[in-house]
């Protein structure tokens, strides 16, 4: 009997005992996995910052030295970019910063895959204005199209430019019915070809990432001319895919590009074309080279003060000036080819008038001819050992 | 036997402690050696060792000195060690003053070139490193001999200490006598 | 009897779990204060490069840039453009909360304050005191002055208002 008892009681602390376990245990259990949930959030914001401010030193560095090309490896990237602001994760939810107004970065409206292209190149305009930054995903394909061997030559030209990771394809545009999709998240073709582009692409491409660029250089100079921004899409009229403007009609799809390349330069050259060419969005071109117009607005006006100050030196009877041959008149432009053959004491007056020119209406923004006037005026002012320009 | 039982639960659950207490030791241990014994990297005190000693001597030999015709300092480094000093350098003491050039020093004006640059220099320094209590050392030296006998007297107030000292950095002027090795080591 | 064994097992290892945590929490802190201390003396020091590259105040012959050499013409040119109010914000999003002098050592002795800003602190707020400090970088550097083609040495001044 007592027996009995005894063995009733252990069965009943037995039981009791394994309902303790399940408590307990579940109560730890519960504890650690919030724990987990809630480090993987933090892990996932702090990669997000990490991503952020990895991107944000990018964009400083290139503020600060110009010319270098680097491979990035990144954690798996989905960064979008718009005018003025960037996304790291998902798009609502992950974290944003602004660009600002005086980051001038060319780059793709969205970032994907694990590895980044960093380049930056300065824009000269004669004088250095700002390092442009270009961010280029190694995932992304780019395809440069000619016809002629003037097209040909420029458009390899153009492609030794870019950094060696970007390995751009040049082919004619007889080979364009040939391409073939190549599981790239974005394709960008670009044309060198002086006729806008209609042609049937392998269906493959369809309902991929594909965008369009055609480049119309001036005729005097290559250094500057158009660009014209297209997508391939469906064409509701019939069912297929074609190219169409980027915007509503090729007036509004076109911008210009506007670049100087120094003579001696053999490798920074092109900056703002290689804009057009690298970033697929043309709100992100047109904001990006407004920006770029600004800043040149603010430096010019720096540098119009001080050659208004030596022209006044120049003025002086007993400056130290006129002891280096520096006479007043020394920075009228004396080429009746250029500013159109106006005299003007201080040539960045006209550049200055151009920039604003440009900033107001961008269709109507051609200042090559007053680049190229001061360009001449430095030159003199060297050769007569005046104080230079730039 | 239920005496061993007992003896054998006490001696398992003393273990249990000991490993308790083993893993909170270890755990103690990395915690002060990776993060409280951790010394804190000083990235402004790393960059300004570098950029100061740099800076200071590239800005020092090309500025120009009114003194000796607005000559820069590295032609005056190159004059000074140079066989027959060429260039006047003149030291008003007051600004109506003209120089003599055919005097000594406390009378008209006249200077050498490294009495002038010993001036300068002392007077660059002191405005700066000293002002912002940063230790230093200046010396100039051709290879393989002694320094320059007027570089001397260029130190800081305040000595550098072992624990301080930085890279030196060092600038080589070719002159006539061989190449002239001008050192500003900031602490 | 064995119940009540268990249940003070548990609390001892709950509570060492929570002085695990609090000690955990605290290196954390110690750690991301370091973090902040280093954030701000590493933005100091790219505060320092970001001006020594602007072409508004640097040194260029034939748009070639002299290695830490500040134009003093242009240095004095930007330094009346970017007090205009209607630049002020462009250059903040290049300089932010900071303090950009110029200061001439040899031969001569004068001074330029290109850029200052200092954050506004709301006088009626009384939540909490807010002290910001100022933490400086001296580079020496020299000055170009084109009009009498004189180079002097001088030093660029630049530093951070932080919190």
């Amino acid at each position: 009997m007592f027996k009995k008892r005894l063995s009733k009681k252990a069965d009943v602390e037995i039981q009791i005992n394994w309902i303790f376990i399940l408590i307990v245990g579940g109560i730890i259990l519960i504890f650690f996995i919030g724990l987990i949930t809630k480090q993987k959030t933090v892990s996932t914001t702090k990669l997000n910052i990490n991503i952020r401010e990895s991107l944000d030193t990018i964009f400083t560095s290139s503020q600060v030295a110009s010319g270098t090309a680097n491979l990035i490896n990144t954690p798996e990237l989905e960064v979008d970019f718009d005018c003025d602001n960037y996304y790291v994760g998902e798009f609502d939810s992950g974290i944003n910063k602004p660009l600002g107004k005086t980051r001038i970065i060319f780059v793709p409206d969205r970032l994907e895959g694990k590895q980044l292209i960093t380049w930056s190149l300065e824009w000269n305009m004669p004088y250095k204005i700002v390092d442009f930054l270009y961010i280029i995903p190694k995932e992304m394909r780019y395809v440069f199209i000619f016809n002629t061997d003037d097209e040909k030559s420029f458009a390899e030209e153009i492609a030794s430019l870019m950094p060696k990771d970007v390995k751009p394809e040049v082919i004619s545009v007889n080979e364009i019915s040939n391409l073939e999709y190549t599981n790239n998240y974005k394709t960008r073709l670009v044309s060198f070809v002086n006729q806008p582009l209609s042609a049937q692409l392998n269906p493959s491409f369809e309902k991929k990432d594909l965008s369009y660029v055609s480049i119309v250089p001036d005729s005097n100079s290559k250094e500057s001319g158009k660009v014209v921004f297209a997508v391939y899409s469906k064409n509701p009229a019939n069912n297929a895919y074609d190219f169409s403007y980027a915007r509503n009609t090729q007036d509004a799809s076109t911008f210009p590009y506007i670049d100087y390349n120094p003579e001696f330069v053999t490798e920074k050259r092109y900056p703002t074309l290689l804009g057009a060419i690298i970033t697929d969005s043309i709100d992100i071109y047109e904001c990006m080279l407004k920006k770029a117009l600004k800043r040149h607005s603010y430096i010019t006006s720096i540098y119009n003060g001080r050659v208004d100050k030596i022209i006044l030196a120049t003025a002086e009877p007993d400056h130290p000036l006129k002891q280096r041959n520096c006479v007043a008149g020394m920075y009228q432009v004396t080429d009746p080819n250029l500013l159109s053959g106006r005299q003007e004491l201080n040539p960045i007056t006209s550049l200055s008038t151009s920039i604003e020119k440009c900033k107001n209406n961008l269709a109507y923004c051609d200042p090559y001819g007053d680049v190229q006037a001061l360009v001449s005026v430095n030159k003199k002012a060297q050769d007569n050992s005046c104080p230079l320009v730039y | 036997m239920p005496k061993k039982n007992i003896l054998t639960k006490s001696q398992m659950e003393i273990m249990g402690i000991v490993i308790i207490i083993i893993l909170f030791s270890v755990g103690l241990l990395f915690a002060i050696q990776y993060v409280i014994l951790k010394k804190p990297t000083d990235v402004k005190k790393s960059f300004l060792q570098a950029e100061l000693s740099s800076n200071s001597l590239n800005a020092m030999l090309k500025t120009n000195v009114p003194e000796c015709n607005n000559a820069d300092m590295a032609s005056l480094f190159k004059d000074c060690t140079g066989v027959s000093q060429e260039i006047d350098c003149c030291i008003k003491l007051d600004p109506t003053q003209d120089c003599i050039y055919d005097g000594s020093i406390s009378t008209t004006g006249m200077a050498d070139t490294c009495y002038v640059l010993n001036q300068t220099i002392n007077k660059i320094l002191k405005d700066t490193l000293n002002v912002w209590r940063v230790p230093y050392i200046f010396t100039a030296y051709y290879v393989e001999s002694d320094p320059l006998a007027w570089t001397a007297g260029i130190t800081s107030d305040i000595p550098c200490t072992m624990e301080d000292e930085g890279r030196p950095q060092e600038f080589t002027l070719p002159t006539t006598q061989g190449n002239l090795r001008i050192v500003l080591k900031v602490c | 009897m064995k119940m009540m064994e268990n249940v003070a097992v548990m609390i001892i290892f709950f509570m060492l779990l929570g002085l695990g945590f609090i000690f955990y929490g605290k290196i954390g802190g110690h750690g991301a204060k370091q973090d902040i201390e280093k954030y701000v003396q590493l933005q100091a020091v790219k505060l320092a490069k970001v001006v020594a590259a602007l072409p508004e105040v640097r040194c260029s012959e034939e748009n070639v840039p002299v290695q830490d050499c500040f134009d003093l013409l242009r240095v004095e040119e930007a330094a009346s453009k970017i007090k205009d109010t209607t630049n002020e914000r462009y250059y903040f999003e290049i300089l932010g909360y900071s303090r950009v002098a110029i200061e001439e050592k040899y031969p001569g002795n004068g001074s330029i304050i290109v850029y200052d800003n200092q954050p506004d602190i709301n006088p009626t707020s009384d939540l909490e005191e807010i002290k910001f400090s100022y933490i400086p970088i001296y580079i020496p550097i020299t000055l170009f002055n084109a009009t009498i083609n004189q180079y002097s040495f001088g030093v660029l001044e630049v530093g951070t208002y932080d919190k």
